[in-house]
């Protein structure tokens, strides 16, 4: 055998011995991935689930802060089904919100004042179906008696109406 | 110790034994199968198998030296050839060579007609014996020689028709002459090489290995020369003792015709063919390996896509308006946490207070005897404040205690007399604590006689009007 030939049956080993060593670690990186991807699609299933089982639950937070419009809204709505005239919805105040101890929550209140509504009317505002659905608690209530003779049974009403708002701390804050 | 064996290759052709300092011979009929009856002549002396050394008489050796003091780098031994060419009446491509071990400057080049030699060698191995070594009879006996002490500028090597007459310098061999065995040739070839190489010492030393026809002494009459060493042993015993280190490989005579045209046949020559096939193979083998781990590779790759995939479109049944994001796992156990904290299940959500409940129960828990006027009434996460009138200090005193019956934390009423009679009080307090929902049951006919009903109990709230005195 010339050296030619041997240099070249060398570089050709080499070459083949390179092949192979690539083949077994592309299988063995192929391998891996496709043990990672059955290991996330088991996760990504239960996760899935439980997600779907955690959506068909009532929520305690909403994960934005509502426009105040959309508050307005809700509370004139349920205003309106407690029969409280427009006139005696006197004033919609929201307030800034602020955390609650140490938790991920946060709590918009919103100041309602109301004049010469009568108690009945009061707590059909406070359960009013939208106000539930859209998780606001009715935090305080203050009654004044009317000053009015004739509206004995009528209350001048302050109420902080609050919803929780899912707002985790930002690292380092 | 191991008896080597020596293959004399002249006419007659001799064989020959040497071991624990004993050498016998065997003189080989002549026949037409020359190799086997050296074959049956070693096999006489006990040969059974293993190398045999092929000894060439001096006749058939031709000789010359050459300076080695420019010789190039690369292809050193080619440039050597072509030198001991010019000085051999032989053509490169017929003849084969060796050289001595370098001295003075030069190297004593040896060389042998390749046709006859190589003959020889194919008969003794058709035969079944093997010849692993082919040297000069003369140097294998001047290199046994020279292994004692051997230290003259000349050595002759008496043979049968002829002496050889060896140069020395530096304990090997610098020239190398084939004379007659007569007194006068031998004479005037040690004049003519001290005339052309002559030393330095006034006179020149020589050595004798085995027996002239002329009396040794008659050579050390010569001028300048004197007889230094004189051995009687026969050079051919000199030689058979160095076969055995020559089939050692040590290179016993300085050198190894067995090269070139007459060196030995490649020993993987009959397995050629199954080598090859053995390389092919593994390289089939290794093709194949790369192949099926590069496949076995992509179904893994495509078992992946398929595992992916199938997330995928769990995700999109979930999320028909979402794409599916990148780095659907983290995504999917962010949406998971926001989901468990919107629904309370972090464990951090906050007991809500509801205002309206903890008014329930307080009004609830108004005593139904004692007639009282409510001013004010303020009810919060900490704090419970009620102002009115009633008739006496005591009904104050008995609402804060039906208060307080209730799981209300109450203060002391705080009561002052009106003027226009009764008394006017102040109730501050916390209110009773959040109570979990109890479960549905039957309405409980003493508890409807006491309690009244929540919707109906602010309607019989009196509502005090200020300017009307109390009963």
């Amino acid at each position: 055998m010339t050296r030619r030939r041997l240099i070249l049956l060398t570089i050709l080993g080499a070459l083949l011995a390179l092949t192979v060593a690539w083949s077994y670690q592309y299988m063995v990186t192929q391998k891996e991935a496709a043990l990672a991807a059955r290991n996330d699609l088991a996760e990504g299933l239960g996760i899935l689930g439980r997600i779907e089982q955690i959506s068909r639950q009532p929520t305690l937070a909403t994960d934005r802060e509502k426009l105040t419009t959309e508050t307005t809204t809700l509370i004139e709505t349920a205003a309106q089904a407690a029969q409280i005239l427009p006139a005696s919805l006197k004033r919609i105040s929201p307030e800034a919100p602020r955390r609650v101890g140490d938790t991920v929550y946060k709590e918009k209140p919103t100041r309602v004042m109301l004049q010469s509504v009568s108690l009945r009317q009061l707590a059909g505002l406070a359960a009013a179906a939208p106000l539930e659905q859209a998780g606001l608690n009715v935090e305080s209530i203050r009654l004044t008696a009317g000053r009015e003779a004739d509206a004995a049974d009528l209350w001048d009403a302050e109420l902080v109406l609050t919803y929780l708002v899912y707002d985790p701390p930002q690292a380092g804050k | 110790m191991t008896p080597s064996f020596l293959v004399v290759c002249d006419t007659p052709c001799r064989v020959g034994r040497f071991a624990e300092g004993q050498i016998q011979w065997r003189d080989v009929p002549a026949s037409d199968d020359e190799g086997d009856a050296v074959k049956a002549a070693l096999s006489e002396l006990g040969y059974r198998k293993g190398g045999v050394c092929l000894a060439l008489p001096s006749r058939r050796i031709l000789s010359a030296r050459i300076d080695c003091r420019e010789l190039p780098r690369n292809r050193r031994r080619q440039a050597m050839l072509s030198l001991l060419e010019e000085e051999l009446p032989l053509d490169i491509e017929s003849m084969t060579a060796d050289f001595l071990p370098p001295v003075a400057g030069g190297s004593l080049g040896v060389a042998v007609e390749s046709a006859g030699i190589k003959g020889m060698i194919g008969k003794l191995e058709a035969a079944g014996v093997e010849v692993p070594a082919v040297c000069p009879s003369a140097l294998l006996a001047l290199w046994e020689a020279c292994q004692g002490d051997l230290s003259c500028d000349y050595v002759l090597i008496a043979g049968d028709s002829g002496v050889d007459v060896f140069r020395m310098k530096q304990g090997l061999p610098a020239a190398w002459y084939t004379v007659a065995n007569g007194l006068p040739e031998v004479a005037e070839c040690v004049a003519a090489d001290l005339l052309a190489d002559p030393i330095e010492a006034p006179r020149a030393t020589a050595c004798i290995l085995g027996k002239v026809p002329w009396a040794p002494q008659a050579l050390g009459a010569a001028p300048g020369l004197t007889i230094a060493q004189h051995r009687d042993e026969p050079p051919l015993a000199m030689a058979a003792r160095a076969a055995g280190h020559a089939l050692d490989q040590r290179q016993a005579g300085w050198v190894n015709l067995r090269r070139q045209d007459l060196a030995m046949a490649n020993p993987w020559a009959p397995v050629k063919g199954y080598v090859r096939s053995a390389l092919a193979l593994g390289v089939l083998a290794m093709v194949v390996l790369a192949a099926a781990m590069v496949t076995l590779g992509q179904k893994y790759q495509a078992a992946a896509d398929e595992a992916y995939q199938q997330e995928a479109a769990a995700y999109r049944k979930l999320n028909p308006l979402r794409p599916v994001p990148a780095g659907l796992n983290r995504r999917l156990r962010s949406d998971l946490m926001r989901l468990t904290a919107l629904s309370g299940g972090t464990g951090q959500a906050p007991t809500r207070f509801n205002a309206l409940d903890a008014m329930e129960r307080i009004v609830a828990a108004l005593p139904p005897d004692v007639r009282l006027r409510v001013l004010e009434m303020r009810v919060g996460p900490g704090d419970v404040l009620i102002e009115g009138q009633t008739r006496a200090h005591a009904d104050a005193e008995a609402v804060t205690r039906a208060l307080l019956a209730a799981g209300a934390a109450m203060e002391p009423p705080r009561t002052e007399n009106l003027a226009t009679g009764g008394v006017s009080f102040t109730l501050a307090g916390k209110p009773p604590a959040v109570q979990p929902p109890e479960p549905e049951q039957e309405p409980d006919a003493t508890t409807q006689a006491t309690q009244p009903e929540t919707d109906e109990a602010p309607d019989e709230m009196e509502k005090a009007d200020p300017e009307e005195p109390t009963p």
